[in-house]
């Protein structure tokens, strides 16, 4: 029986390490740089004295159980496509002989590799956040959350998938009362792995003798766990899946609402814009390409170095920093340290993230021919491209100003409260200069995107932080610089459609 | 009297109010091609899936050689399947592939060669299959399909893709498959294909089966003795 779920996980081995030596590039210099980049920033920011107090035990478990079924959650759509094969290369083996038990195995195995590498992560932020090493008592909670997940996840899924037609209220509940007790076993096991006191707290809380036999007991209940449901999965497998695949199928197809920012624009501009919009933000969502990767994993290192800097209090106080200004009243508050850095950490992820339109634009030229087949306009285009600019970026800029301020405040980094909104609205100024900067020169230098992203990276960075110390300056800057790059701009991507010649 | 191969016996599907097979019962005999014809939607690959053993009926039973498919995999080991969406591991090469169903299926590795050099992709076999045209994609499925001489074959649209040198190899094919008293149940598009080819034919619309038996027979059901097989269709699909 073992034999052919090994061939399936060995053709599927083969199939993504060959995938992986396609994109040795990206996974062997961009990802371990910007991995790196991240854990090295991560250990820099939490060797300060955070002003952080650690919550109760309690609370841990809440917090890490309340995140073991946001997990769940997340993987019910992975989870279903691995178990019956949807949209996978696997699905040949569905009319093959395998047996029910086979496939199951072949999918949780899948599964449990996909959890072996959250695992690892927790054991990075483990590593990063505890300054003690890691014992094997530690590692075993973390193999047995690990398994727990991996057959809780299918439990779900199966669930998930039988629900979608046969609407069994009482089954329904009975899943959601099993998925939470399995949330509180992992939310257990997380809290003895991330605090080295938690079991000498759960032993007092049991009436143990020593912690030891407390960290037993959380171990023995999440295996004892983790084989229920391998049961119940393994039952419940053999029983609905030649009834549940069909509708398995019928819900991977089936077009989920989703929230499209194209969508808010409908009737302010023209409806060949917003399909190519929608098309555009598909794909970055999708990450069409590693810069999307390397793009957010910038844009994450930022936030964190301006939490870092907020809560540590490393930024100069308000005198040194306002010093030979002349004091203009509530307004000076522009010039703060929190707030210049709240501005400049705006800036760097709204460059950081438009950055990706020229790789973007690079993508698309070899499939420019729908563009030109459908007879779209210059105009079209650049707009699209230009709103594409404004649309990605325009959640980071929100997402910065809030953890901004409220590390601010957590921090006790001086922050006027008077100049808040005044904040906000400087901060969706930038957003609104760089990005449009950005999406207007998308269709610059096609033939040589590396200087265009140089090039145009350097300029907004340079209007960006011009813009940061003194606002007007960016009206200027933009009441005569936009409108004539987007002349510009719609004549380059007028000549981009009209020959295939970069 | 002929073994029969494959007994579809009332089978009913649906999914949620739209009924896709309405108690439609057939049996394919041994050394027999059974076409099924339709237009999109009349429920032809859901019966097939059926047959296939992929799903179950909510209704009725389907025996492959006498095993009820609903059985796990034990029917599943006379069939092979070609389907009409085809997926592959892009990654793998057209003769890794192979030897990865051939291992799945039990199969003699020396097939492989034999399914290669049959269906002419000797040349590209240790290219990856992502970097296959439409047409080779078809002969690696079909390969597929026919690994271990399955005692019913089923193809689901088999022609798409192919040129027409292939299509009559694999019309010689099938033929072959018939004299070793082997079934094959195929639907198609292609009515020319299907009238030469198939012993009875299976018409289906809206989920049942309006009408079925040899070309002949159906012509003259359809009291059309001379006109293209297309409308012998068009007439008895309603």
């Amino acid at each position: 029986m073992a034999h052919k779920t090994n061939l399936l996980l060995a053709a599927t081995a083969r199939d993504q390490l060959r995938w992986a030596r396609s994109h040795i590039y990206a996974l062997l210099i961009l990802a371990p740089l910007v991995l790196g980049m991240i854990y090295l920033t991560l250990l820099q920011a939490t060797s300060y004295d955070l002003k952080l107090a650690r919550p109760a035990l309690f609370l841990q478990i809440l917090l890490a159980a309340a995140f073991s079924f946001s997990v769940m959650a997340v993987s019910l759509s992975r989870a279903s496509r691995e178990l019956y094969h949807l949209r996978r290369p696997s699905s040949f083996a569905e009319a093959l002989p395998l047996t029910g038990a086979e496939h199951l195995h072949f999918a949780l195995a899948i599964r449990a590799g996909h959890n072996l590498l959250l695992a690892l992560a927790l054991l990075v932020i483990h590593s990063v956040l505890s300054k003690e090493s890691m014992t094997g008592e530690e590692i075993l909670a973390l193999l047995i959350f690990s398994a727990l997940m991996t057959v809780s996840e299918s439990y779900a899924a199966l669930s998930w998938i039988r629900w979608g037609h046969k609407r069994g209220r009482p089954r329904a509940v009975m899943t959601i009362a099993l998925l939470i007790i399995s949330s509180g076993a992992c939310g257990l096991l997380l809290a003895l792995f991330f605090n080295e006191a938690a079991a000498a707290r759960l032993a007092e809380l049991f009436q143990m003798r020593a912690p030891f036999w407390a960290s037993v007991f959380v171990y023995a209940q999440g295996c004892a766990l983790a084989l229920i449901f391998y049961l119940l999965v393994h039952f419940l497998h053999e029983g609905w899946r030649g009834e549940d695949i069909d509708y398995a199928h019928r819900l991977e197809h089936r077009d989920w609402p989703e929230f499209n920012f194209a969508r808010l624009l409908r009737g302010r501009l023209p409806r060949a814009v917003c399909a190519l919009l929608s098309r555009d933000l598909a794909l970055s969502l999708r990450v069409f390409s590693s810069a999307v990767y390397v793009a957010a994993g910038t844009a994450c290192l930022i936030i964190i170095l301006l939490v870092t800097l907020l809560l540590t209090g490393a930024l100069p106080s308000v005198e040194e920093t306002l010093g030979g200004l002349r004091d203009l009243g509530w307004m000076s508050a522009t010039w703060f340290p929190s707030s210049l850095a709240i501005k400049t950490a705006t800036l760097l992820v709204v460059t950081c993230l438009a950055s990706i339109v020229p790789v973007l634009v690079s993508h698309q030229i070899p499939h420019a021919w729908l563009e030109r087949a459908v007879g779209a306009t210059g105009n079209q285009l650049w707009l699209a491209k230009l709103w594409y600019a404004r649309l990605l970026t325009l959640p980071a800029a929100i997402a910065i100003y809030i953890v901004g301020v409220l590390a601010a405040l957590i921090g006790d980094t001086p922050l006027s409260l008077s100049y808040l909104l005044p904040l906000l609205a400087e901060c969706l100024w930038l957003w609104w200069l760089v990005s449009s900067i950005m999406g207007a020169l998308a269709f610059e230098m096609l033939d040589r995107p590396g200087l265009a992203l140089v090039l145009t990276l350097s300029l907004c960075l340079s209007i960006g932080m011009l813009t940061v110390v003194l606002w007007p300056m960016g009206l200027g800057i933009y009441g005569m610089g936009v409108a004539q790059a987007r002349e510009r701009g719609i004549m380059q991507a007028a000549r981009y459609l009209l020959t295939e010649e970069r | 009297m002929k073994e029969k191969l494959v007994e579809v016996r009332e089978v009913k599907k649906s999914y949620s109010t739209t009924v896709a097979v309405d108690g439609v019962s057939l049996c394919v005999n041994a050394g027999e091609i059974y076409a099924l014809v339709g237009a999109n939607g009349a429920g032809k690959s859901t019966l097939i899936r059926m047959i296939t053993g992929i799903t179950y009926p909510d209704e009725g039973s389907v025996q492959v050689c006498g095993e009820d498919t609903r059985k796990g995999a034990r029917a599943k080991r006379y069939l092979g399947y070609l389907p009409e969406e085809l997926t592959f591991y892009e990654r793998l090469s057209g003769r890794e592939y192979l030897q990865l169903v051939a291992g799945l299926k039990e199969a003699d590795a020396a097939q492989v060669d034999e399914a290669l050099a049959f269906f002419e992709l000797k040349a590209v076999a240790e290219k990856w299959v992502g970097g296959y045209s439409l047409g080779m994609r078809k002969k690696l499925g079909l390969a597929a399909a026919m690994i271990n001489n399955p005692q019913v074959l089923v193809l689901d649209e088999p022609l798409n893709g192919l040129d027409v040198e292939m299509m009559r190899k694999l019309r010689a094919r099938l033929e072959s498959q018939k004299q070793m008293s082997r079934s094959v149940i195929v639907s198609s598009h292609y009515m020319d294909f299907v009238e030469r080819i198939a012993d009875r034919i299976g018409i289906m619309s809206r989920g049942l089966l309006v009408a079925e038996g040899t070309a002949k027979a159906l012509r003259e059901k359809a009291e059309l003795p001379s006109a293209p097989f297309e409308d012998v269709f068009f007439k008895l699909a309603g």
